[in-house]
């Protein structure tokens, strides 16, 4: 469907790259999720997509056919992506009908294709308003009824939901997967958020300074990850010290993690030692309990306080994720 | 290794080579310049060196020192004032201030020569106790610049004292620092990227003044190359002042960019907070309404009052016929080169955005060059190709078919327009830009990622949201080529006339009084934009 090789990107004069050898391979009917922190590539490996910036290096191919290459350049408006933007992007001087209708080529039933996605995204009946008459949601959904409507072959959604509140944002999320699910169109959603990528996606790009580092379904991703770096990306992580390797009695040479949800106290477990309790803090649905292990802190949750100065830190070998130190 | 071009081929489109076609028509008189600097000076040239020329920089220096002295005393201080004093009439006066710009300087010349002269209204007033003072002279020209040019610099500083000096006295004020000192020790050296703004624009227009100059007597660079063309009818030699000319300017750009990258002027604060205004005491306003009522009295009432005197007492004559079909020619063509150049304009910032070589972008900057170099630069630069053009044309038409035929493009309006929009295409481009800039990058491209060509991205959703910045662009060239005389003077077709070369062929052929009406017609058109450009600042 999409097909990505060997692109870079620098922005100045290659200096430094915004993108560097990024290759990757997507299926037609699937979701997927372009995660990283902020300066990791990610806008600027979308714009190359939909063609709104030209790499230094590399070939795009949607549907077989080259798109952009060394000599090949398809303009955006032949491509047949669709991109929902961060700020939505709406032409406010037009109505919510003329915004959607405005993508929807001439020899289509144009009303009835309007009428089509508005339904689709629960706005049957704003067809008149006007963008600033609209909730951020609503203007959302307007968005994402605008981008459906031409019925593009790709859809990137690019930070959709980092402008919306908690509530808003997990009812959103769902109900635009299951809107974009409808349509059978391949999905790319780009955000910060790992929350949001697991709700989502069949698959996770992980982008880090310019570089892909791995890609794969979410729960490899959780249970597999590539490096420390992904694996503290899907929750907190402790890597063990040596020492507090060797109070736990683990004698790997190589970096040994564990989830912080994967701590369990005064429970018998694999591997388990007894440490001394520094604090305990109330933090809503648990309670952080802070102990000392060796020369490290570690804050596991649980969900009650516990009386004594001192209790058992375990966990289960199945929960270790061990990295070699070439894996960063 | 960074291949730059790499790509040339793949990121070349049309709107590459219509870029470089729009940068290279406006670019061309520049060159021209440039290129006819090659073949030396004309044959005066060393009479000209030897006797005149140390008096055209002696008095073009003298008159960028004295400008700049009372530009900035008028333009700083009547600012500050009314960015931190509240006084009665301060809202009438913010917008007073800037209305001296309104009035072409050869206009305002023309006035103080009336005032100073003998049974002027200074006599009348003072009943002849005063001593003669002799206008006609540089200290008058200085004056006169200065009166009618401040604006520029006021119009620069209020806009600084206004949106940034709230917080910084804010923060000066909790380190315990006294106003006098915050406002020697921080406002006004923040300040002065933008001041300096202001007095270079100034100082462009002291250069390339005639009409003043002319009047009054005094020899400058523009009114050399006036001389070299028309009295010596030496090119040459008005090529080799004008370059001179150039110099001086591209040395006061280069000093302002100098300065300005000297030091970070960045102020780190993303939250403007408006200065709070004082209530002065009783002495203080005294001074107060004597920095206001200076510059607005002498700048625009005195000059006003003159004209509208002079005006009653000629409009019997002047009013006829004639007058209504030159208004009406001057409205004509100030309307069709606004529109043509605001055409260049957007033209030239949409086909460089269009166009995907990078590289171009640097040249786009070319396109706006005109408005640093004098309209007597400008309009020898356009005659010159233009009349290459003619000669070209002619002598094809007499080989090839036998035909005899006169100039094509020269005597038509066609150069003038063509001249102005050289000269006048910073003045669309800035300000249109800049409302380009303000609409939402990502709102033209989801309209290009749903399918639609540019050009019906920009027709349907980017021009909607830029006419207003478009019509602003209109009204500002407008007004331009209404005030401007020394281009036209040079480029004007024979039958056609316009305000401001009738004014000043009557304050030439001693008919001073008659230069009043179209003088008026010239400040009508020019104090509509004024307050709209106040508008602007106040939003």
């Amino acid at each position: 469907m999409l097909t990505v090789n060997n692109i870079s990107k620098s922005f100045d004069k290659g200096r430094s790259y915004a993108l560097k050898n990024i290759s990757f391979s997507l299926d037609k009917g699937k979701s997927y999720s372009i995660v990283g922190e902020s300066g990791s590539g990610k806008t600027t490996l979308i714009r190359l997509l939909c063609g709104l910036e030209t790499p230094d290096e590399g070939i795009i191919s949607v549907q077989e056919q080259i798109v952009t290459s060394d000599a090949i350049f398809i303009a955006p408006e032949k491509r047949k992506i669709g991109l929902v933007f961060q700020d939505y992007a709406l032409f406010s001087h037009l109505s919510v009908y003329e915004n959607v209708v405005y993508g929807i080529s001439k020899n289509k039933d144009k009303k009835l294709r309007v009428a089509d996605v508005l339904k689709l995204v629960g706005l049957t009946g704003f067809e008149k308003r006007y963008p600033h008459e609209l909730s951020g949601g609503q203007q959302q959904r307007v968005a994402l009824a605008r981008a459906i409507a031409p019925a593009p072959e790709i859809l990137i959604l690019d930070e959709p939901f980092s402008n919306l509140d908690a509530s808003l944002r997990t009812q959103l999320r769902n109900e635009i997967f299951e809107i974009i699910k409808q349509t059978n169109t391949t999905a790319i959603f780009v955000t910060h958020d790992t929350d949001d990528a697991l709700a989502v996606s069949d698959e996770i790009l992980v982008l880090h300074k310019g570089k892909l580092i791995q890609k794969n379904a979410a729960e490899i991703l959780y249970r597999n990850p590539k490096n420390t770096y992904i694996a503290g990306l899907f929750g907190n992580v402790f890597t063990l010290e040596t020492n507090t390797k060797k109070e736990f009695g683990i004698d790997h040479t190589s970096t040994v993690c564990v989830r912080q949800e994967h701590l369990k106290l005064n429970t018998i477990a694999d591997y388990q030692t007894n440490v001394k309790i520094l604090q305990q803090k109330f933090i809503g649905t648990h309670y952080a309990i802070v102990l000392q292990v060796g020369n490290q802190k570690i804050t596991v949750l649980h969900h009650t306080t516990i009386e004594e100065n001192t209790c058992k830190l375990s966990f289960n070998k199945a929960s270790i994720l061990s990295f070699n130190k070439n894996n960063k | 290794m960074f291949t730059y071009f790499k790509h040339i081929k793949r990121d070349t489109n049309i709107w590459s080579a219509l870029t470089l076609t729009i940068v290279g028509f406006i670019a061309l008189p520049i060159l021209t310049i440039a290129i006819k600097l090659c073949n030396g000076p004309g044959e005066s040239w060393k009479h000209l060196t030897n006797t005149v020329l140390s008096d055209y920089i002696t008095n073009s220096l003298l008159l960028i020192a004295g400008t700049t002295v009372l530009t900035l005393l008028f333009g700083i201080s009547s600012a500050w004032v009314v960015s931190r004093y509240e006084f009665r009439f301060r809202k009438q006066f913010e917008w007073l201030l800037i209305l001296p710009l309104a009035i072409p300087s050869y206009i305002i010349a023309y006035s103080y020569a009336g005032i100073f002269d003998y049974g002027g209204i200074l006599e009348k007033i003072t009943f002849g106790v005063l001593p003669k003072f002799d206008v006609m002279s540089i200290t008058g020209l200085i004056w006169v610049l200065s009166i009618s040019l401040y604006p520029y610099v006021y119009v620069a500083a209020r806009t600084f004292f206004l949106n940034q000096s709230g917080r910084l006295f804010e923060a000066s004020k909790v380190l315990g620092v006294g106003e006098f000192k915050a406002l020697k020790k921080l406002i006004l050296p923040l300040a002065r990227p933008a001041i300096i703004g202001g007095l270079v624009l100034v100082l462009m227009e002291v250069l390339n003044d005639y009409g003043a100059a002319k009047y009054y007597g005094v020899s400058t660079f523009t009114t050399g190359i006036f001389r070299a063309w028309f009295s010596l009818e030496e090119p040459e030699t008005a090529i080799y002042l004008s370059a001179l000319l150039v110099a001086v300017i591209f040395i006061l750009l280069g000093l302002e960019r100098w300065q300005r990258n000297k030091i970070s002027y960045a102020i780190n604060s993303k939250t403007q907070v408006p200065l709070k205004r004082l209530i002065p005491s009783t002495q203080h306003k005294i001074v107060i309404y004597s920095i206001v009522g200076v510059p607005v009295f002498f700048g625009f009432i005195i000059p006003l009052i003159q004209l509208i005197y002079w005006a009653v007492l000629t409009y019997e004559t002047v009013l006829n016929d004639g007058f209504f079909s030159i208004a009406i020619q001057s409205f004509t063509i100030s309307v069709l080169s606004a529109i043509v150049t605001v055409l260049f304009a957007l033209a030239l910032i949409y086909f460089t955005k269009w166009n995907r070589l990078r590289v171009l972008d640097y040249f786009t900057k070319i396109g706006v060059l005109g408005y640093a170099i004098p309209g007597a630069v400008i309009a020898i630069g356009v005659l010159i190709p233009t009349l290459g053009f003619d000669k070209w044309l002619i002598s094809f038409m007499s080989d090839n078919f036998q035909e005899k035929i006169g100039f094509f493009i020269n005597g038509t309006i066609f150069v003038l327009v063509y001249a102005y929009t050289v000269r006048f295409m910073a003045v669309a481009y800035n300000p249109i830009e800049a409302v380009c800039l303000k609409v939402n990058k990502s709102v033209s491209e989801s309209s290009k990622l749903l399918g639609n060509t540019i050009l019906k991205t920009f027709f349907k959703i980017e021009f909607p949201l830029i006419k207003t910045g478009v019509f602003g662009g209109i009204v500002l060239v407008f007004v331009d080529v209404m005030k401007e005389l020394p281009l036209t003077l040079i480029l004007k077709p024979y039958q056609v006339q316009t305000l401001a070369v009738k004014a000043y062929e009557y304050a030439s052929d001693e008919q001073i009084m008659e230069a009043a009406l179209p003088s008026l017609l010239i400040i009508v058109t020019g104090v509509l934009p004024v307050i709209l450009l106040n508008k602007l600042i106040n939003r």
